[in-house]
């Protein structure tokens, strides 16, 4: 049976232009990747546009990628983590300055499931995390989501796991309260 | 582990106990044999990551894989077609009668630095997307 090829098999291959390497990473990834910008962004069409963006940066500086330096999902979700950050800051000025009105007006979200999560008994829980400050909802994103150890989640953000800990403890007990107060108090 | 310390754990590791570090979950599992107030804890925090799963959650990506395809194959073919400042030093050279010489030299060059790739890597490493390490 031939040995499944690795993610830095394929990011070497990838880096020479074999676009099929580049579509096996694709499809191995893009399923987390979606997972937590989804989650970030709290928008189906949000989260396929950062995918998108991902990748396509993945895909552009492949070549500057250097084996056993760092691994493949630490790159691929510090991108991510950038991506929704950026997306978030952008969204804050629009609100600012009015934008997201008008933009309102024009968009509609047509995703089925995420409108029953939006009508159903987890709203609140996914008000509660689209609520949560951006690095502490990042960081519980790709802990839950992505499923990134706390040393992992520390090399994707740049910062000690300490920090990531701290991040954690606090994202969770504001959740927590959230979620599993009586219902007829939310 | 005591109670005050498992409820840290909790709130930093997550409730499923498969992923904490061997020793840590050998301790909690003895403390949550002995302790209903632990298992109450414990149930809390796993409806508090299955909420975070719960604003995750995806369809199915439909033609996204595809596009996203589509566009890097798009961004290989103008890598390799892009006319850049060596392309046109090369079209020079050539014209001064160095043909050969001046087509390797920016057809090389060219298919290595396009201005589009440029542009997204110095965006990418002011923003922080691509380390020293990368």
């Amino acid at each position: 049976m031939p040995r499944e090829e690795t993610d830095d098999d394929l990011l070497r291959a990838a880096a020479s232009g074999n676009e099929r390497a580049f579509g096996l990473l694709v499809s191995r990834h893009i399923e987390r990747v979606r997972r937590v910008a989804t989650g970030f962004t709290g928008n189906a069409a949000d989260a396929d546009d950062i995918a998108q963006e991902v990748f396509l940066s993945v895909w552009r500086h492949v070549g500057r990628w250097r084996d056993g330096e760092a691994r493949f999902t630490t790159w691929l979700f510090r991108v991510t983590t950038n991506r929704c950050i950026d997306h978030a800051r952008r969204k804050r000025l629009k609100s600012w300055v009015g934008l997201d009105r008008i933009e309102a007006i024009f968009a509609s979200d047509d995703d089925p499931e995420r409108e029953l999560v939006g009508r159903g008994e987890l709203a609140s829980a996914t008000r509660a995390v689209a609520q949560l400050p951006d690095r502490q909802r990042m960081a519980i994103l790709l802990s839950v989501a992505a499923g990134l150890t706390n040393p992992q989640i520390a090399e994707t953000m740049g910062i000690s796991t300490g920090a990531v800990e701290q991040l954690l403890v606090r994202a969770r007990r504001v959740l927590r309260e959230r979620v599993n107060e009586p219902r007829e108090a939310k | 582990m005591d109670r005050q310390e498992f409820e840290n754990r909790l709130l930093s590791l997550g409730g499923d106990l498969d992923r904490w570090p061997e020793a840590e979950r050998r301790e909690a599992l003895a403390l949550l044999g002995a302790d209903a107030e632990a298992r109450r804890m414990l149930e809390e925090i796993r409806r508090t990551d299955e909420a975070v799963l719960a604003a995750a959650v995806i369809s199915p990506a439909g033609q996204l894989a595809a596009r996203i395809l589509s566009a890097a194959s798009g961004d290989a073919d103008r890598a390799a077609f892009s006319i850049t400042p060596a392309g046109i030093a090369g079209a020079l050279a050539g014209s001064a009668g160095l043909a050969g010489l001046g087509y390797v030299a920016a057809a090389g060059i060219a298919s290595v630095v396009a201005p589009a790739a440029l542009f997204d890597l110095v965006s990418a490493v002011s923003a922080g997307a691509i380390s020293g390490a990368f």
